[in-house]
């Protein structure tokens, strides 16, 4: 298993390598302002259309995953799965514009670390994947 | 980008137009000689010659046609959603970065952009986005004539107005809400509740108020609705079943608490859908109607087997030994569902008597159901 960069204090401290955020959303919209605002804030992303794509990019061993769990091909929950099996220091966060609670449930006891409903504010959710990031 | 389905669909059509050309020129030119002897001196079998002839062209001008159009679609396609995605970038910087960015020409791809980025973004992006879609004009009244001119143009522009949710523009829609057309006085009805805020909601609650639709219709315009709370109350307080029908439904279906006695106070309805919808949303907020219970316990006795449904579940909020009594009945019910119904209220209200129906109740059926039940309450 990789030694992962943490986000010691936030993701440009330290010194360190950007860390790499997967951004896996069908959404062009969601990938765009993902993209933009993880960039700015000075994260390395890449971007999967299906959960197929995504689980191939999962080889790449991301620091984090944010996912969608609504995809045409498979149900986002085995992308949780996968990612937390690939690597458990992987910070999982679902954005979903899923809002009931056995979602949310159900992603949390999959491996997710949050959940985040769609519409979504994207500082709040750099500030949720900074938290999780400086855990451990 | 062509989806490759598309290239099937083209590689396709294209052999199917070559063997068809193909064919028929192989039979034109085999039956060249006979048919210029066969139409020498006779007009009708010339006459046949000529029609068979033109309906083969026409067969292979059609089938050009189609996929000349099919590719002129897809380019179409793909352009728009080209068009749609450098927008999106473009205004997503504006959005959450350089707010000089943010500024939109007038098209429908940068329209269709926006529109997305307000779905997407909440909090202050979110708001910056409204903001932006209020300052491009594009949904305002008089950029929107153009597409009022014929019916399937107004139904799109309530869609768009609908996803744009911007207040001032119900104005716009308020002609529409009286109009003949049944389609597009729902589709303004949908387009207006899902903009109305809280401070135009009571206006349009009183525009709508006569307004006639059906029960499902009404019901889908409450569920939508961003301020849904002056139309339930115009709504429950009309006359007309199917408005007051769906606002009972929708007090349930979106746990609107206020009215929980609004609608605790129809248990004495004689209309059953009515009386079975006032229970159901009850059983959804989980709200007991105190000082209601003989009706509750009487629609639980009572025809057609929908409302005992209803009022059993409602029955599982109560309690008491009159409620265990009929539920000890109710699961000696015709309806499975009934039966159903009433070994979960047992469940939650007397496991004990759930207990003993599991081995000692009258009716097979309802040991049975008593016997399924069991397990979900000794794990509870």
């Amino acid at each position: 298993m990789k030694t992962r960069p943490r986000f010691p204090s936030g993701p440009l401290g330290g010194g360190a390598a950007a860390p790499s955020v997967l951004i896996a959303d069908p959404d062009v919209a969601t990938r765009s302002v993902l993209r933009i605002v993880l960039e700015r804030t000075g994260y390395r992303t890449r971007a999967a259309v299906t959960a197929a794509e995504a689980l191939a990019l999962l080889n790449d061993r991301p620091d984090a995953l944010v996912t969608e769990l609504v995809f045409p091909d498979r149900r986002g929950l085995e992308l949780v799965q996968a990612a937390r099996q690939a690597d458990p220091a992987t910070i999982v966060i679902v954005l979903s514009e899923i809002s009931n609670d056995l979602a949310v449930i159900e992603a949390l006891r999959a491996g997710a670390h949050d959940y985040v409903r769609k519409p979504f504010s994207p500082d709040e959710l750099v500030a949720r994947l900074e938290r999780h990031g400086s855990r451990d | 980008m062509a989806r490759g389905t598309d290239w099937i669909f083209g590689g396709t059509v294209l052999a199917s137009v070559a063997l068809e050309s193909y064919a028929l020129a192989a039979l034109v030119a085999s039956s060249f000689a006979p048919m210029r002897a066969l139409v020498h001196g006779s007009p009708v079998a010339a006459a046949v010659v000529r029609g068979l002839n033109l309906t083969a062209l026409n067969a292979v001008a059609v089938t050009l046609i189609i996929l000349l159009l099919h590719v002129v679609t897809a380019a179409g396609r793909e352009r728009d959603g080209a068009d749609t995605g450098y927008w999106l970038e473009h205004l997503a910087e504006g959005l959450v970065g350089d707010p000089q960015a943010a500024r939109a020409r007038p098209t429908r791809a940068a329209l269709e952009a926006m529109l997305q980025l307000q779905d997407t973004l909440s909090g202050d992006a979110g708001e910056r986005a409204t903001e932006l879609l209020r300052r491009s004009g594009l949904v305002r009244a008089g950029a929107l004539s153009a597409r009022f001119r014929t019916r399937f143009s107004r139904l799109e522009a309530f869609e768009i107005l609908a996803r744009a949710r911007l207040p001032e523009t119900l104005p716009v829609i308020h002609p529409f809400l009286a109009d003949r057309d049944d389609m597009l006085r729902f589709a303004a009805a949908r387009a207006a509740a899902r903009v109305a805020d809280a401070a135009t909601a009571p206006d349009l609650a009183q525009r709508l108020a006569g307004t006639t639709f059906g029960s499902r219709a009404w019901l889908e315009i409450l569920l939508i609705a961003r301020a849904p709370l002056p139309l339930v109350r115009t709504l429950l307080a009309s006359r007309d079943p199917a408005a007051r029908w769906a606002a009972v439904e929708a007090v349930g279906r979106r746990y609107l608490l206020t009215f929980a006695g609004d609608v605790a106070g129809l248990l004495s309805e004689d209309d059953a859908e009515l009386l079975a919808a006032a229970l159901r949303a009850l059983a959804r907020l989980r709200y007991p109607p105190v000082g209601r219970e003989a009706l509750v316990l009487a629609a639980a006795r009572s025809e057609p087997d929908f409302v005992r449904l209803q009022a059993v579940r409602v029955l599982a909020l109560l309690g008491g030994e009159e409620v265990a009594a009929v539920l000890w009945d109710r699961l000696a019910d015709p309806s499975f569902y009934v039966r159903q119904a009433a070994a979960r209220a047992l469940e939650t209200t007397d496991a004990t008597l759930l207990l003993r129906a599991s081995q000692s109740h009258p009716d097979r059926y309802g040991r049975a159901m008593a016997r399924q039940a069991l397990p979900v309450a000794h794990a509870a």
